[in-house]
């Protein structure tokens, strides 16, 4: 049933120009942040990095914009009562809907290779570190994006779903930074102070930037995928429940 | 307020998800990297798994004073697992410890003790330790000061390397003779103590490196491996005890230079107080013909070098960047090798009806030629290099090895003068001579394979080429261990965009071919000009009116000429630039623009064939 959902999810994406626009600035980005701010070209060096870099700062927005109408625009028009009378329980439905927003993500990352093509075209990069780079970036915008859905459940104002999402999101990308610790380190033991550190989005995906596939790394991010997912289904029964 | 309750369920299950990830441990990882940089390697596996008796690994790492720092805490947790691979690699011979030494602790004193560097961090300058102790039962020990982690890829040779010399009781000695500053020294220039260069210091890692007196009436028994890096001016009677320890089946490893420029550092006086001549008469004896007047120019294996401000970067015909195209395959000494980069190297070929095997090794491109060795000094004029270079379409040999049987370059009569009473008798013949010669000694100079920083008093090389892992393997060869070369030449080294390389190199062929044109022209015109005007002494003619337009018409063109010269210097660059620009259209613009197009244009037909 979730991949009904999933699938219908999906086809309604693209029957909007919405996601078009979406599709060509995130490409149009990407490159503009890897030849200019990181100064691809010049750097003369054969591999993603300046690439690669700028992803955890462009998902911080990008991520949340697609995840906002998964629940709140159905709230909004309501049609999330008759979503709910169907025959599908809502773990299936916030399934459907997250697996729809994360290969959604999937495409236009995929849409980026010509940078891998060009990379190749230069001179001879290591591909594997850029594959597992482009995998640590997929997981990542799944992360970004299970968080984003679970804020859509919480409001029915798109735009505050949005807030809501990039405060949350960026708590988590720089959970690693000195600013989040200090305030940990206040009351916390220094155990619980490297926890803090290790959910960090950035440490975790430059950990799979390096070339090195880590079960840890990645069931770090399945597993907070799966959380919020947990939790995005929890609040829609209580919505339900009203 | 459920909203607040769920964040914190959240955080709490995040938290404990996480916790038990890592109990996980390290072992379930894959290793993209085409090197294999983060998974042990084939000669770590080797030495850890033959150790012949019990280590103690001590990870000494501030946990207090690391508080802040979040990504050396993510690095030393990395170094710790890589620990455990050794642990686990080592068949129960080595125990791990983890030591947080602390403000005030015995732990601390420990850490003084064996020489492990403290970092100040934070406001209060705190001590930050971080590095590595390997130990063994009687107290002798190897340390890693400070683990940085910008050295993470070298991390697994350093530790095994610390791992393979505690094992060894007495280690190889190799004699070193140099008439260049190869171990350091003072120098007067700056009044300031010189340091070793870095591929003679990673040799001290290694071995007993003893510096040998050029006076010298014999060599050591002891010594394993006689080190030639351009000797000084040799008494014959120096040369006679090398005669004879190579003779006597002692290893030879020579690096002559017709030119060492860089090696000398600019310091006139050094490049002739250091030249390989004295040594002519024993490689010939040996069955090696060397010309010491005699460079390479090779145009294909030419490094890209800086021009200084302003100028376009332009290849040094004398500056070769040699990659594996250039080694024997399955050679141990160069397998794994990725590029070793030599200055004004000279050229070896084999002495006619030698009765030693002559087994070159290294190898010029065939796009090569010889020049007369003193137009590589400093100083030299590059455009003129490639202006003068014709490619003599065969390859040079750079380095080559002779074994076998060779007579020596002394009679039994001149020996006689030189022979000390405890000297063994004379050796006439050998079967078994090992030289291996290099024609280059700027290939063991720092600044053309290693970057060497300071960090808090210790020398830190991040090499870019493999220039001192050549010199390692050369001599782990000769002395007789090979165990650690698989996984010396484990670096990540620059990958350079060869396409924009090559299109320098186009544009410089295209930029000497109209610059030769218009120097020509402007030569010509010039001599036109000068027939044209009178001569000093001559008295001043009046010009008829065409003469005068001639003139004006010369001196117009002589402009002309000179402004395209300009243009053509300025456009050296222009396809590079032009390669640049169009990657940033196409990446930013155009195929954004195409790749959503095509989205589009998939996703109708879809919804097309769905609704048909």
């Amino acid at each position: 049933m979730s991949w009904v959902i999933c699938k219908r999810e999906l086809s309604a994406y693209f029957s909007t120009p919405v996601a078009y626009v979406f599709i060509f600035m995130f490409l149009a980005l990407a490159g503009m942040f890897t030849f200019y701010l990181g100064q691809f070209y010049q750097r003369g060096q054969a591999d993603l990095v300046p690439f690669f870099n700028f992803h955890p700062w462009l998902y911080l927005f990008f991520m949340p914009a697609v995840a906002m109408g998964l629940w709140s625009q159905e709230r909004q028009l309501g049609t999330i009562e008759m979503l709910l009378t169907l025959p599908v329980s809502p773990a299936q439905a916030v399934l459907g809907k997250f697996f729809a927003a994360w290969l959604f993500a999937g495409i236009a990352l995929l849409l980026t290779f010509p940078m891998w093509l060009a990379v190749n075209y230069l001179g001879a990069p290591d591909n594997g570190v850029i594959v597992a780079s482009y995998l640590g970036s997929w997981l990542m915008a799944g992360a970004f994006l299970a968080i984003g859905s679970c804020m859509s459940v919480l409001s029915r104002n798109q735009i505050v779903a949005f807030i809501l999402s990039v405060v949350l999101c960026f708590v988590f990308m720089v959970s690693g930074l000195s600013m989040v610790l200090d305030v940990v380190r206040a009351w916390a033991p220094l155990a619980v102070v490297d926890m803090v550190a290790g959910l960090s989005f950035l440490t975790r995906f430059e950990a799979m930037s390096r070339g090195v596939i880590d079960l840890r790394d990645v069931g770090y991010f399945v597993w907070l995928i799966a959380v919020w997912l947990m939790a995005t289904v929890h609040l829609l029964n209580i919505k339900k429940a009203a | 307020m459920r909203t607040v309750i769920m964040i914190v369920v959240v955080a709490v299950a995040l938290l404990a998800g996480n916790a038990l990830l890592q109990l996980l441990g390290a072992s379930a990882r894959i290793d993209l990297t085409e090197q294999q940089l983060y998974s042990l390697s084939a000669g770590t596996r080797q030495v850890v798994g033959e150790l012949q008796k019990p280590l103690t690994v001590e990870l000494y790492f501030s946990q207090q004073a690391s508080e802040d720092l979040t990504q050396l805490r993510a690095y030393a947790e990395r170094v710790d697992e890589l620990l455990q691979e050794y642990r686990l690699a080592s068949d129960g011979q080595l125990t791990l410890r983890r030591v947080d030494p602390e403000p005030f602790s015995e732990q601390e004193d420990d850490a003084t003790r064996f020489g492990l560097q403290s970092v100040p961090v934070g406001n209060l300058g705190e001590s930050l330790y971080f590095g590595l102790v390997v130990r063994d039962a009687n107290d002798n020990y190897e340390t890693l000061a400070f683990l940085q982690p910008d050295r993470e890829p070298y991390l697994e040779y350093e530790l095994t390397q610390m791992i393979y010399r505690l094992q060894q009781d007495t280690l190889p000695v190799i004699g070193v003779l140099s008439g260049l500053p190869v171990m350091g020294g003072f120098n007067p220039a700056t009044g300031q103590p010189n340091e070793p260069w870095m591929a003679i210091e990673q040799l001290q890692s290694l071995y007993e490196v003893r510096s040998l007196n050029a006076e010298l009436t014999r060599i050591d028994s002891d010594v394993d491996v006689l080190l030639l890096i351009q000797p000084p001016d040799l008494t014959e009677q120096a040369q006679y005890a090398i005669d004879q320890f190579a003779l006597a089946g002692g290893r030879v490893l020579a690096f002559i230079d017709p030119v060492a420029e860089t090696a000398a550092g600019g310091m006139m006086g050094l490049q002739q107080q250091a030249s390989a001549d004295s040594l002519t008469t024993l490689l010939a004896a040996w069955g090696i013909d060397w010309q010491s007047n005699q460079a390479v120019l090779d145009a294909t294996n030419a490094l890209v070098v800086s021009q200084g401000p302003g100028k376009p970067p332009m290849r040094h015909f004398g500056l070769l960047a040699l990659g594996e195209s250039s080694f024997v395959a399955d050679q141990l000494q160069t397998s794994a090798l990725e590029a070793v980069n030599l200055s004004s190297v000279g050229r070896l070929t084999a002495v006619e009806d030698a009765s030693s095997v002559f087994l070159p090794w290294l190898f010029s491109s065939a796009d090569s030629m010889s020049i007369d060795a003193t137009r590589l000094q400093m100083g030299a004029d590059l455009l003129q290099l490639q202006r003068d270079f014709s490619s003599a379409a065969e390859r040079q040999i750079l380095a080559a090895t002779v074994t076998g049987s060779a007579r020596s370059a002394f009679s039994a009569i001149q020996a006689e003068q030189w022979r000390q009473p405890e000297d063994p008798e004379h050796i006439a013949d050998t079967q078994q001579l090992a030289v291996t010669v290099v024609a280059d000694t700027d290939v063991l100079s720092d600044r053309l394979w290693v970057q060497v920083q300071n960090f808090f008093g210790q020398r830190i090389a991040t090499p870019w080429a493999d220039n001192g892992t050549l010199l390692v393997n050369l001599t782990d060869q000769m002395a007789g261990s090979t165990a650690l070369m698989s996984l010396r030449a484990r670096g990540q080294y620059q990958r350079p965009f060869d396409r924009v390389e090559a299109l320098r190199e186009q544009a410089e062929q295209r930029f000497l071919a109209s610059e030769q044109r218009l120097q020509q022209q402007l030569q010509a015109t010039e001599q036109q000009l000068m027939e044209l005007q009178p001569a000093p002494g001559d008295e001043p003619l009046t010009l008829t009116a065409e003469q005068q337009q001639a003139i004006e018409a010369f001196q117009q063109q002589k402009l002309d000429i000179r402004r395209e010269l300009r243009e053509v210097q300025h456009a050296l660059n222009k396809d590079i630039d032009a390669l640049g620009t169009q990657l940033k259209v196409l990446n930013i613009l155009l195929l954004p623009l195409l790749l959503t197009l095509l989205v589009g244009g998939i996703a109708y037909l879809l919804q097309r064939r769905r609704v048909l």
